[in-house]
C-alpha cells in the first residue's frame, strides 16, 4: 500500500481503515470517504474511458455533478453508473471502471480516438443510413452499443426499497449554510417543516470550502453543530439526511430519494433506499450552486478537476489532490481554495486569471505575492499534454507569448451557477445576469422560494438579510447573523466560455459536454448545418444529455452559442432541466410495490379450498380465479378441462363465481331506471323472475351484460361480468346522477356480501335436493329463469336457476363468511352423483359451445346487439334505454356488418386458432381481404372437434357457406361458416 | 378479533364488525328513521362521524352513510334493521358485514406506518378525530375512520390477505 495522503477532517475517521476492491486491485482509504477521494488518497486519477472515444478520464468534481468518474459497484448486485464521488466506501466493497475492455489501462475501444475526427456531430444520423434499413437493427446497432455506453444493466435482484410519503406545510431543500439558517428561523412556528439534504453531514459551503472565518462568534463547525441540535430539538422540523430531492413536480410534490445504507454494504433485511414522496405548500431551495469548467484544448485529461471541487477534498475529506496544483480562473470564486492550500503548508505552482490585474481583488493579490506564487493576469490556458494524465500546461500570457509548465494537476473555475434544475422543473423562470454570467431564478410558477446562491445571491455575508426578507411570510424568527469570511471577496467574472487552442489538431479535443463526448467543434458544426435552436442543437449534438444533463458545462454551451450566433444568451434561451436531477434507481422507484405486492390481488372467500385442492389460477383482472383442477401433476391443462368439460355435461360440475359483479338497486323508480340502463324491456316481468340483459354505451355498442333478478317493481338485483363490476355500477351511478336524477333511485354494490357458486350437470337437481332438503327444485315449483330466497341455517341465500353452461343448473348466493360451508355440503353430497369443481376455462368452452358470447371476447367495443344475433334482447316498445339512438344510425344498421357466426372445420382434424383471419380464398396473396377473425376457440370432447365463434362481414348471411382460415405460416384451414350454437339448440337441457 | 402484528410501536388488529349500507337522501323521513332504529342521528356532514358505545355512523358522500356496529348484533336482529330501513321507498340499505374487513391500527408509528402505502395527510389539521376519510391505501380503495386513540381502515374483504401482508410489510420495513 502506498502512504496515504492524509488530513484533519472531522468527516473522515483516520482510525478506521478501509480497504476495497478497484478493479480487482485492493485500495485502502477511511471511513467516511468516498471511492473518489480514497482513488485521488492513493494517486489514483485514471478512473473510466469517455463515452464515445474512450479517452482517459479522471476525477473531475467532488460532488454529483460528476460527468466523469462513474463507476460499477459490483458487490451491489452490479449496479452501473454510480458517481464516484459520492458513493461512500466500505470494507469488501467490490468497485469497477466502466466503458473499457480488457482493462482501464489498456482500452481496445481507445481506437476510436483515433478515428474521432470522423466522429463528429450526427455522425450516426449521416452515416449509417444504408444499404438496407435492417442494418441499423442487425448490424450496426449492435456494434454501437458494445463500443459505446456506461455501465452494464445489473443482474436481477429482489431490493429492498420502500416509499414513504409527507404532508409538511414547507420543504426545505438543502442544509448548508442558508438551509440551516432558514430552519433556525422557523424553529417552533407552526409550520411543519423538512429539512432536506443530500449530505450525511449537513452544512453545505461550511464543511466545503475555508471561506468563512466565523458564524456568530462560533467556529464554522461548532456553529452548524449546536445550529443542528437546535433543529433537531424543534417540535416542527424533521431533518432528513442522505436525501437527495431529484424531482419538482406541480403542486408542490417533490421526490426525493434516501440512502440508508451509506458507507455500508446495502442490507439483506433491511430497507435500503427510501423514496420519499412529499406534498407540501411551500419549497424553499437552498441547494446552492454548482461550479462551470473551461473549455481548452484536451481539457478532459485526468489531472483536471474543478477548483472548489479541490477544496472540498481538501476540507471535507482531508485528502490533498495535489500539492502543487496549477489554478486557472476567470472569477472570484477560487480564491479561497489558494487559502486552504496554504493553510495545508502547500502552495500552488501557478495562478492563471484571464481577468487583469485591476479587476482582481487586491486580498488575493496580497495572498498570491506573500506566497510567492507564480501570477499569470490576462492570461489563458491554450491547452494541456499529456497521456493518461496530464503533464504540461500551455499559457498564452497578456502579451500573447506562450509558456509551458509541468504540472501533473490543474484546477479549473469558470465560474458559478444557482442550481436551477429544480427550480425549472416546477416550471419557474429564468432570468440571465449579464454581470454573474449565468440563468439566476426569476418567476417562480409554484409556491417557490430560493435562498442564497440557489437564487443567485453569491455574498455570503448577506444571507440573514435575504431570509428575513423572504421568509417574513411565515413570520419567522428575525435572523441577525454575523459571518465573518476569510476571503473578503463579492462574486466577480469574466466573460470566458472557450479558450482556441495554439494549433490545431484532429485528435485532440476541447470539450464541451465530458460525459457525452461533445466538443465544441461539434457545436460550431450543428449551428454551421442549421441546427441554430438550442433544443435542436442538444439533440443533434447530445450537449447536456445523459445521467449529468450538462450541470458543469450547459452555461458554457449557451455562451458559446451565443457568440456564435451573434445573440444575448436570453435571446438564445435554455434547454429544459429534466427530472429526476440525478439518477435513482428503478428499485428505488418500484418501492415494495414488486414480487408479491406487484399488483393487488382479490381472492374470492374459498380461495384457500381452491388453493387446498390443486387449482391452477388465471388473473382475472385483480381476480385470482380458478383456471382449471388438475387431477395430478402430469394432467395437462388440455386434458383437464377436456376431462372437467365432458364430466358437466355428463353429470354435474360447481363453478366458484363469486367474482361476478352483483349491484343491488332499489328505488320508487328502480323499474324505469332499469328498462333506461338496459335493453330489455322489464315491465312485465313478474316478481321473482329473471332475466338475460345487455347494457350498450350511448355508441350503441354491448359494454356488458348479466342477469337481472326483480325482487319488487322497486328491487333489482342485477349480475355483471366480472371486470366490468365497477364499470357498470359506476355508469350507473353516473346516468341516475346526471342523466336522470328525477329519479329516486339508488344502488350498492354486493359483488363482496355474497358468494355465487354455479352448479350445473344433469345430476345438479338430485345433488340440491340432498343440500337444500327443504326447498323444491322441481320444474313446476322452480322453472328455469327464477329465483327464491331462503334461510338456509340462520342465514339468508338466494338461488336463481339459470345456466351458462347450457345444462340445467342453478346459481347460489350465500353470505360470503358462511360460503365455505356451503361449498363443502355440495361437494359432500355432490360426490356420489359425480360432481367436481371446474375453472374459467372449462366454464368457456362450454358456454361457446351453448354459444353465449364472452363479454370482451367474443365482442370488443364494436359489436350491437344485432350483429350478436341478441335482438331479442332489445325491447322493442321501449321509448328509450341507454344507445338506443345509434342503433338506427346509418352505419350500425347497415346488414354487411362483422356480425358472430360459428366455424367449424372442414376436416375434423383441424384445429381453430383464436385470432385466426377468415378469409374467402384458399390462396394467400397479400393484401387479402378479410372477412373477420376468430373470437373463441376451443376442442370438444362432446363435439369430438374443434370448433369456434367468430365476428365476419355478412356474417348472418353467409351461414352455411364454405371459408378458411388463415394461419400464422400462411397456410389455410377449410371451414365451415354455421349458426353460433353446437349444442342442444332447443334448450332441453336447460329446461329439463 | 384477530391480531395482525404488534411491532414497532404499531399493533393491528382485524375486528368482526358488521356494517349496513345505507343510500338516501337525507330528508326528515330518512333522519327520524335512522334515529328511531339506531338513537343517532345521522351526521349532516360529508365525512364526519357521530357514534356511541355499539355503532358508528359515517356520511361517506351526499346520498350515503355507513353505519358499523362496533359491539356484535345478531344476524336476524341486523336483517330485521335492514329490513325496516328498505320499508321506507327512498332507502336503500344493504348488509355490507361479509364485504369488507375491517383494521384497527394503534401505536405511536401509526401513521408513518400508514403514509409507506398512502400520500393521505394523517395530521391532526387535516384529518381531524371523528372524521372519515376514502382514499387509496397500497393501491387499494380503503375507507378511513379516526378515532382519538386508533384509526379503522376497512376495504373489500377479497383485498383483505394482500392488504394485510401489506400492512405487516409496511411494519416491518
Amino acid at each position: 500500500m502506498k502512504e496515504l495522503k492524509t488530513n484533519s477532517s472531522p468527516f473522515v475517521n483516520f482510525n478506521q481503515k478501509i480497504s476495497f476492491l478497484f478493479d480487482g486491485k485492493k485500495i485502502f482509504g477511511f471511513k467516511g470517504d468516498t471511492i473518489a477521494s480514497a482513488l485521488l488518497r492513493n494517486n489514483i486519477n485514471l478512473v473510466g474511458r469517455s463515452f464515445k472515444y474512450h479517452r482517459p478520464r479522471g476525477i473531475y468534481t467532488c460532488g454529483i455533478e460528476e460527468p466523469n468518474a462513474l463507476v460499477q459497484i459490483i458487490s451491489e448486485y452490479s449496479e452501473p453508473n454510480t458517481r464516484a464521488t459520492i458513493k461512500k466506501i466500505y470494507e469488501g466493497m467490490e468497485v469497477e471502471s466502466q466503458n473499457r475492455w480488457p482493462s482501464l489501462d489498456n482500452d481496445i475501444g481507445s481506437i476510436n480516438s483515433l478515428f474521432s475526427p470522423l466522429f463528429s456531430a450526427g455522425f450516426y444520423y449521416k452515416t449509417f443510413m444504408g444499404p438496407h434499413k435492417s442494418f441499423w437493427k442487425k448490424i450496426y446497432e449492435p456494434i454501437i452499443r458494445r463500443a459505446a455506453g456506461l455501465g452494464k444493466p445489473p443482474k436481477e435482484f429482489r431490493a429492498l426499497s420502500s416509499h414513504l410519503h409527507h404532508n409538511v406545510d414547507i420543504v426545505i431543500v438543502g442544509a448548508g449554510l442558508n438551509g440551516l439558517l432558514a430552519a433556525k428561523s422557523l424553529i417552533n412556528t407552526n409550520h411543519d417543516i423538512l429539512l432536506v439534504d443530500f449530505d450525511n453531514h449537513l452544512g453545505g459551503i461550511i464543511n466545503n470550502s475555508a471561506k468563512i472565518l466565523s458564524i456568530d462568534n462560533q467556529s464554522p463547525q461548532e456553529w452548524v453543530k449546536s445550529t443542528v441540535e437546535a433543529i433537531e430539538k424543534s417540535k416542527n422540523i424533521k431533518i432528513l439526511k442522505n436525501t437527495l430531492v431529484t424531482t419538482y413536480n406541480y403542486i408542490n410534490h417533490l421526490i426525493a430519494v434516501e440512502d440508508k445504507h451509506v458507507g455500508s454494504r446495502p442490507s439483506e433485511n433491511k430497507v435500503n433506499n427510501i423514496l420519499h414522496k412529499i406534498r407540501t405548500d411551500h419549497v424553499i431551495l437552498c441547494n446552492g450552486h454548482i461550479e462551470r469548467f473551461l473549455s481548452f484544448q484536451n481539457n478532459d485529461l485526468p489531472g483536471i478537476m474543478l477548483a472548489s471541487s479541490f477544496e472540498k477534498y481538501i476540507c471535507r475529506y482531508g485528502t490533498l489532490p495535489s500539492k502543487e496544483p496549477v489554478i486557472f480562473s476567470n472569477n472570484s470564486n477560487s480564491n479561497s481554495l489558494i487559502y486552504s492550500i496554504i493553510n495545508q503548508g502547500y502552495k500552488p505552482k501557478a495562478y492563471i486569471d484571464s481577468r487583469s490585474g485591476e479587476n482582481i481583488e487586491p486580498e488575493l493579490f496580497d495572498l498570491i505575492r506573500k506566497h510567492d506564487i507564480p501570477l499569470y493576469t490576462n492570461s489563458q490556458i491554450k491547452g494541456v499534454s499529456g497521456g493518461k494524465r496530464i503533464e504540461k500546461i500551455l499559457i498564452e500570457d497578456s502579451t500573447g507569448g506562450l509558456s509551458e509548465i509541468h504540472s501533473d494537476f490543474l484546477c479549473v473555475s469558470g465560474g458559478i451557477n444557482p442550481d436551477v434544475h429544480l427550480f425549472t422543473q416546477s416550471k419557474g423562470l429564468l432570468d440571465w445576469d449579464e454581470k454573474d454570467l449565468t440563468y439566476k431564478p426569476s418567476k417562480p410558477f409554484q409556491p417557490t422560494i430560493t435562498l442564497g446562491s440557489a437564487s443567485g445571491q453569491f455574498n455570503l455575508e448577506k444571507v440573514s438579510d435575504e431570509i428575513n426578507e423572504k421568509l417574513k411570510i411565515f413570520k419567522n424568527k428575525v435572523l441577525d447573523t454575523q459571518i465573518v469570511l476569510n476571503t473578503k471577496e463579492s462574486y466577480q467574472i469574466e466573460k470566458l466560455w472557450e479558450i482556441s487552442p495554439h494549433k490545431s489538431s484532429m485528435w485532440s479535443k476541447s470539450f464541451i459536454d465530458l460525459q457525452n463526448d461533445v466538443t465544441t467543434k461539434d457545436i460550431r458544426q450543428a449551428i454551421s448545418e442549421g441546427f441554430d435552436r438550442i433544443e435542436h442543437l442538444k439533440r443533434y449534438t447530445t450537449n447536456s444529455m445523459g445521467t449529468d444533463q450538462g450541470k458543469i458545462s450547459s452555461i458554457n454551451a449557451l455562451g458559446i452559442v451565443s457568440d456564435l450566433l451573434d445573440k444575448k444568451v436570453n435571446e438564445v434561451g435554455t434547454t429544459i432541466y429534466r427530472p429526476p436531477y440525478a439518477p435513482l434507481s428503478f428499485a428505488a422507484i418500484a418501492g415494495r410495490n414488486s414480487y408479491e405486492f406487484y399488483d393487488p390481488e382479490r381472492k374470492s372467500p374459498i380461495h384457500q379450498w381452491h388453493n387446498d385442492n390443486g387449482a391452477i389460477f388465471e388473473d382475472v383482472g385483480q381476480w385470482k380465479r380458478p383456471w382449471y383442477f388438475p387431477l395430478n401433476s402430469s394432467e395437462s391443462m388440455h386434458d383437464a378441462v377436456q376431462r372437467e368439460s365432458k364430466n358437466v355435461r355428463e353429470f354435474a360440475g360447481v363453478l366458484d363465481g363469486s367474482t361476478l359483479g352483483k349491484i343491488e338497486i332499489k328505488g320508487k323508480d328502480a323499474l324505469s331506471f332499469m328498462n333506461l340502463i338496459y335493453t330489455n324491456s322489464f315491465s312485465k316481468m313478474k316478481p321473482g323472475s329473471a332475466r338475460y340483459a345487455l347494457m350498450l354505451g350511448e355508441d350503441g355498442m354491448v359494454k356488458d351484460d348479466g342477469i337481472i333478478s326483480k325482487i319488487s317493481e322497486e328491487h333489482f338485483i342485477a349480475t355483471t361480468t366480472t371486470g366490468g363490476a365497477a364499470t357498470v355500477l359506476g355508469c350507473m351511478e353516473e346516468y341516475a346522477q346526471t342523466e336522470w336524477p328525477n329519479l329516486n333511485v339508488y344502488m350498492n354494490s354486493i359483488t363482496e356480501q355474497f358468494a355465487t357458486f354455479n352448479i350445473s350437470g344433469p345430476k345438479t337437481r338430485e345433488i340440491m335436493n340432498k343440500v337444500f332438503p327443504e326447498i323444491d327444485f322441481s320444474n313446476d315449483a322452480f322453472p328455469f329463469m327464477t329465483f327464491q330466497f331462503h334461510n338456509y341455517q340462520g342465514m339468508q341465500i338466494r338461488i336463481l336457476r339459470a345456466s351458462f353452461t347450457g345444462e340445467m343448473g342453478y346459481e347460489i348466493y350465500i353470505p360470503s363468511k358462511n360460503a365455505a360451508k356451503i361449498w363443502d355440503q355440495l361437494h359432500s353430497f355432490g360426490k356420489d352423483f359425480g360432481l367436481i369443481p371446474y375453472g374459467t376455462e372449462t366454464m368457456h368452452l362450454l358456454r361457446a359451445e351453448k354459444g353465449y358470447i364472452l363479454i370482451g371476447q367474443d365482442t370488443d367495443g364494436s359489436i350491437t346487439p344485432i350483429d350478436l344475433g341478441l335482438n331479442w334482447t332489445i325491447g322493442k316498445t321501449k321509448q328509450d334505454f341507454l344507445g338506443k339512438r345509434s342503433l338506427t344510425r346509418t352505419d350500425t344498421i347497415r346488414t354487411d356488418r362483422k356480425q358472430l357466426v360459428g366455424i367449424t372445420p372442414s376436416n375434423k382434424e383441424d384445429q381453430l386458432t383464436e385470432g385466426q383471419h377468415i378469409i374467402l380464398n384458399q390462396n394467400i396473396n397479400t393484401p387479402i381481404p378479410m372477412l373477420g377473425h376468430i373470437t373463441s376457440s376451443y376442442h370438444s370432447p362432446t363435439l369430438g372437434h374443434s370448433f369456434g365463434l367468430a365476428v365476419i362481414k355478412d356474417g348472418h348471411l353467409l351461414i352455411g357457406t364454405k371459408a378458411f382460415a388463415s394461419t400464422p405460416d400462411q397456410k389455410t384451414i377449410p371451414i365451415e361458416i354455421v349458426k353460433p350454437v353446437f349444442y342442444d339448440e332447443e334448450n332441453k337441457r336447460l329446461v329439463s | 378479533m384477530r391480531e395482525v402484528i404488534r411491532s414497532n410501536e404499531v399493533e393491528i388488529k382485524i375486528l368482526p364488525y358488521q356494517q349496513i349500507i345505507i343510500r338516501g337522501n337525507g330528508n326528515s323521513e330518512f333522519n327520524n328513521t335512522l334515529n328511531k332504529l339506531f338513537k343517532l342521528l345521522p351526521p349532516t356532514d360529508n365525512l364526519r362521524i357521530v357514534s356511541n358505545e355499539e355503532m358508528v355512523l359515517s356520511k361517506l358522500s351526499f346520498d350515503q352513510w355507513n353505519l358499523i356496529f362496533i359491539k356484535e348484533i345478531k344476524e336476524e336482529k341486523l336483517q330485521i334493521f335492514i329490513e325496516k330501513l328498505n320499508k321506507i321507498s327512498g332507502i336503500l340499505a344493504t348488509n355490507f358485514s361479509d364485504a369488507q374487513i375491517f383494521f384497527q391500527i394503534k401505536g405511536q408509528n401509526t401513521y408513518p406506518t400508514l403514509n409507506k402505502l398512502t400520500h393521505f395527510d394523517f395530521r391532526e389539521k387535516s384529518f381531524k378525530p371523528l372524521s372519515a376519510a376514502q382514499t387509496l391505501l397500497a393501491r387499494i380503495d380503503c375507507t378511513f375512520i379516526k378515532f382519538d386513540d386508533s384509526i379503522l381502515v376497512s376495504c373489500n374483504r377479497s383485498f383483505g390477505d394482500y392488504l394485510e401482508d401489506r400492512l405487516i410489510d409496511a411494519v416491518n420495513f
